[in-house]
């Protein structure tokens, strides 16, 4: 596969509430699901000068949750919050601002409220101001300090930034290239269970770079992502299948993961020659399979 | 016992002499449609002449298969994924030899069956029936071939130069399994619109037993 370096999506990483704020009873009850409950809540502890609190009543808002989407009202909570020093506020206003939801759109403003929560240690704030620095938005483009914030978040723990500094180090960006480091964070977000990282790592696996060859291991992560629906692992997995690596030659699987790569867009000019080839039944078989994976993922 | 759902699938023939409107014209198709293949024709000339590299890396970087006409040598220096040869079982053997296991080697047939049949015995991975002039008479004589292989034989076969969505229905239902307009098909404005068409026509195409 082509690994192509992060397209910039603004990405929300689930925003940790912090954890003193759960104490609080706005919180409990928005934890329980009684938006309305918290909403009142939270505005009489906000009134009492709870930051936590105006960062509720935002989250509340920007999600519609219980009452009407309305950004402008989640802005201008979440501000409050910022000024009082909520990382989390801060955070989500630089979502608002970067997105022009109920404000008006300023990356450098974005930028700036991103760095504030990423330097109180907000993984997501970490992960965003990365991509701001990688693609010059609202920041002069700095690879370095890409690599840098992401290099945080990674630690953090987060898979996706974990499995974007993987490819930092494959394709040096802002840090020398390093196989061994690649290998090791794309492994670790791997392991965190993100799919395009599975796929990925596998490929390492698989051609031993920067890591062990294990074709083995290899092919149990195609299968997981595979069958979590990622049509790069199917398509590799059908021609372990059609060539018999790893696996047993097996046509009807091999056509079964074909078709569904394929149905997702991954072309395979050759397994498509070799599902040509496949009998009535096994094409039969193949479909039914296809069928079955598609109705609720009931084989293997 | 159902019937298996039809596999026809497109197959995509582009000059190799990439101008500004193909090069639109192609991204637009590949965006709409995920051919089985691309293959870059010489129209007459050598394709070796002709600077591929940027058509062979949209082509590929769309993650789709492209294939060469005739030139093994120059399929091998690119890093395509096969070639379309004559009809000649030698010619086959040598690209076998020298782009090895995994290319996708295909062969014209023109509407002849014994030669399909010695290229099939020569290892080729596909073999293409029709012709370039085609009348009535030759596309219901291609119907016949296509409808004859599909049920003997093995190997894949291509219905070759299909120009209208009608006749690509009357080829998938004959038993083809991939579906080639032929390579003029972009000199009209309406070409990404016909080969949507084409594609979606053959998709939904039931094969006749």
């Amino acid at each position: 596969m082509r690994r192509t370096l992060i397209a910039l999506v603004l990405c929300t990483l689930p925003t940790a509430l912090p954890a003193a704020a759960k104490e609080s009873d706005s919180y409990i009850a928005f934890a329980e699901g009684k938006y309305l409950t918290a909403l009142d809540l939270a505005a009489k502890e906000a009134e009492a000068g709870s930051k936590e609190a105006y960062t509720l009543i935002g989250e509340i808002y920007s999600g519609g949750l219980g009452v009407a989407q309305d950004y402008a009202k989640a802005a201008d909570a979440y501000a409050k919050a910022a000024d009082l020093g909520d990382s989390n506020a801060q955070f989500s206003l630089g979502l608002l601002v970067a997105e022009g939801n109920g404000v008006r759109k300023d990356p450098r403003i974005a930028a700036d409220l991103f760095e504030h929560a990423a330097k109180e240690g907000n993984p997501a704030a970490q992960y965003n101001l990365a991509l701001f620095y990688l693609n010059g938005r609202g920041r002069p483009a700095d690879e370095a300090k890409a690599a840098e914030w992401m290099t945080k978040a990674a630690e953090q723990g987060n898979p996706q930034a974990q499995y974007d500094l993987g490819a930092f180090y494959q394709f040096g960006r802002g840090v020398p290239i390093d196989k061994e480091k690649a290998a090791l964070w794309t492994g670790q977000a791997s392991d965190g269970g993100l799919s395009a990282a599975q796929v990925e790592y596998a490929t390492m696996l698989f051609k031993g770079e920067g890591v062990e060859k294990d074709e083995k291991r290899a092919a149990q992560l195609f299968l997981i992502a595979a069958e979590k629906g990622n049509p790069v692992a199917q398509n590799r997995l059908a021609r372990l299948y059609a060539n018999g690596v790893v696996y047993e030659p097996n046509t009807v699987k091999a056509a079964k993961w074909h078709i569904l790569a394929r149905e997702a867009g991954v072309s395979d000019f050759s397994l498509d020659i070799m599902l040509a080839k496949l009998s009535k039944e096994e094409r039969v078989e193949a479909e039914r399979e296809v069928d079955a994976w598609e109705a609720g993922r009931l084989t293997e | 016992m159902a019937d298996a759902k039809p596999t026809c699938r497109l197959y995509l023939q582009i000059p190799a002499h990439l101008t500004a409107k193909l090069e639109s014209q192609l991204t637009q198709a590949l965006a709409h449609v995920a051919p089985a293949c691309v293959l870059l024709h010489g129209n007459g000339q050598a394709v070796e002449k002709v600077p591929t590299d940027r058509l062979i890396d949209l082509v590929q970087g769309a993650g789709v298969a492209c294939l060469i006409e005739n030139d093994i040598d120059v399929a091998e220096r690119l890093g395509a994924d096969g070639v379309h040869i004559p009809a000649d079982p030698d010619l086959c053997a040598r690209a076998r030899a020298l782009l090895g296991e995994s290319a996708n080697i295909g062969a014209a047939c023109g509407l002849d069956g014994h030669a399909a049949m010695q290229l099939a015995e020569a290892g080729a991975d596909y073999v293409a029936f029709g012709l370039s002039d085609g009348t009535i008479d030759h596309a219901n004589q291609c119907t016949e071939l296509l409808a004859w292989w599909s049920e003997i034989f093995v190997v894949p076969c291509v219905a070759w130069n299909v120009e209208s969505v009608a006749q690509a229905v009357q080829f998938a239902e004959a038993g083809a399994d991939f579906i080639a307009p032929p390579p003029t098909v972009w000199q009209s404005d309406a070409a990404v619109a016909l080969i949507t068409d084409i594609d979606k026509a053959i998709r939904g195409a039931r094969r006749l037993a």
